[in-house]
């Protein structure tokens, strides 16, 4: 079960040069919870999301149409690659506390976004699957203890 | 299932002539993701989240420090009371499209119930689960030791008794000969 499976190819991206203003209606307009932001060619640069973008820039009083989207992003990006397994994205959302990993390809080019909604929805479906198994295995409690005994009794006789 | 209030959380509120700018504030200073805006006597109004503040303020040009809470907030908020079953206040979320809902008792708010919080919660008793299967193996393990030890010891006691039983015969085969020489012995040359 690698991450690739799993990701969203579709992401959205924004040059680092364009301003908060710009991103802030790009995500809204696209009803986005984040974006990539891109460097020079195109590269992966930094990811934003919705709560970083407003809270930096009122917190901050920035004017969003002056400022370039570049001054609230981190610079350290986290990411992720494809072929590696999905506990390993949920190991690295729990030691890093981010919600949103980019994943790269066997050549560093990014692919895709993998989200804690997305892996939190697959978890929760192996987990209602382990569960109807459990419960189907339950005994059909409780049998009248007359029948039972009945029953062990016949098979005992019939052996 | 348990009642939304055994799942709500402390909840930040402010006045709907609160500012932009004071919700931020707030946000950040608690690490939440909403406040709900409240009247006089603490009823929940409207609800302002993070994204809210991007794409009601942030997107539309707004100054923070002169927008107020009553302009942005989402009205009317979808309430649960404190006694409403879960699976109840997960319908609403998912009907209604919100991951918060603040929790009423007696129209007042006394708290919020978020899926996030939801994911925390119920992760918590699902990992006591894991641990009683975890146990449950380790016990299971223990009592499979213990009977190949008790069987080992039953198998070296049953030896020994062997081993006595037969080195008794072997007493009791001399010490008959012994007696039947003696005997000989006493009868004399005839």
């Amino acid at each position: 079960m690698s991450i690739g499976a799993y990701c969203r190819r579709d992401v959205a991206t924004i040059d680092q040069d364009q301003t908060i203003h710009a991103a802030a209606v790009l995500m809204e307009e696209r009803s986005l919870g984040c974006l990539l932001v891109t460097g020079g060619g195109g590269r992966p640069w930094g990811l934003i999301t919705d709560r970083d973008l407003a809270l930096r820039t009122i917190g901050g009083q920035l004017d969003p149409k002056q400022t370039r989207v570049a001054a609230v992003t981190e610079l350290s990006l986290i990411s992720i690659h494809e072929h590696l397994p999905v506990r390993v994205a949920s190991l690295l959302m729990e030691r890093s506390g981010v919600r949103r990993l980019p994943v790269l390809d066997a050549k560093d080019e990014l692919v895709g976004i993998v989200a804690w909604d997305d892996l939190l929805g697959l978890f929760a479906r192996e987990l209602a699957e382990v569960a109807s198994a459990a419960a189907a295995q339950t005994p059909r409690f409780p049998i009248p203890a007359s029948r039972a005994l009945s029953e062990i009794t016949y098979q005992g006789v019939d052996q | 299932m348990k009642p939304a209030t055994h799942y709500a959380n402390e909840v930040a509120s402010a006045p709907a002539t609160a500012t932009a700018r004071m919700l931020a504030d707030l946000m950040i200073q608690h690490a939440i993701g909403c406040v709900v805006i409240r009247d006089d006597e603490q009823r929940p109004i409207g609800i302002v989240t993070d994204r809210d503040l991007l794409c009601r303020v942030v997107a539309c040009g707004l100054d923070p420090e002169q927008t107020p809470a009553g302009e942005i907030a989402t009205k009317p908020v979808h309430c649960v009371p404190n006694d409403q079953p879960l699976e109840q206040v997960i319908a609403l979320m998912r009907d209604a499209n919100v991951r918060r809902a603040p929790v009423v008792e007696g129209g007042r708010l006394v708290g919020i119930v978020t899926l996030d919080d939801l994911v925390v919660q119920l992760s918590r008793e699902i990992a006591s689960l894991s641990t009683a299967a975890t146990r449950s193996i380790d016990d299971t393990l223990r009592a499979g030791r213990w009977k190949r030890r008790r069987e080992e010891f039953e198998d070296a006691l049953a030896s020994l008794e062997a081993s006595a039983v037969s080195a008794g015969r072997e007493v009791a085969g001399r010490v008959t000969r012994e007696l039947d020489k003696l005997r000989e012995r006493l009868r004399g040359p005839e």
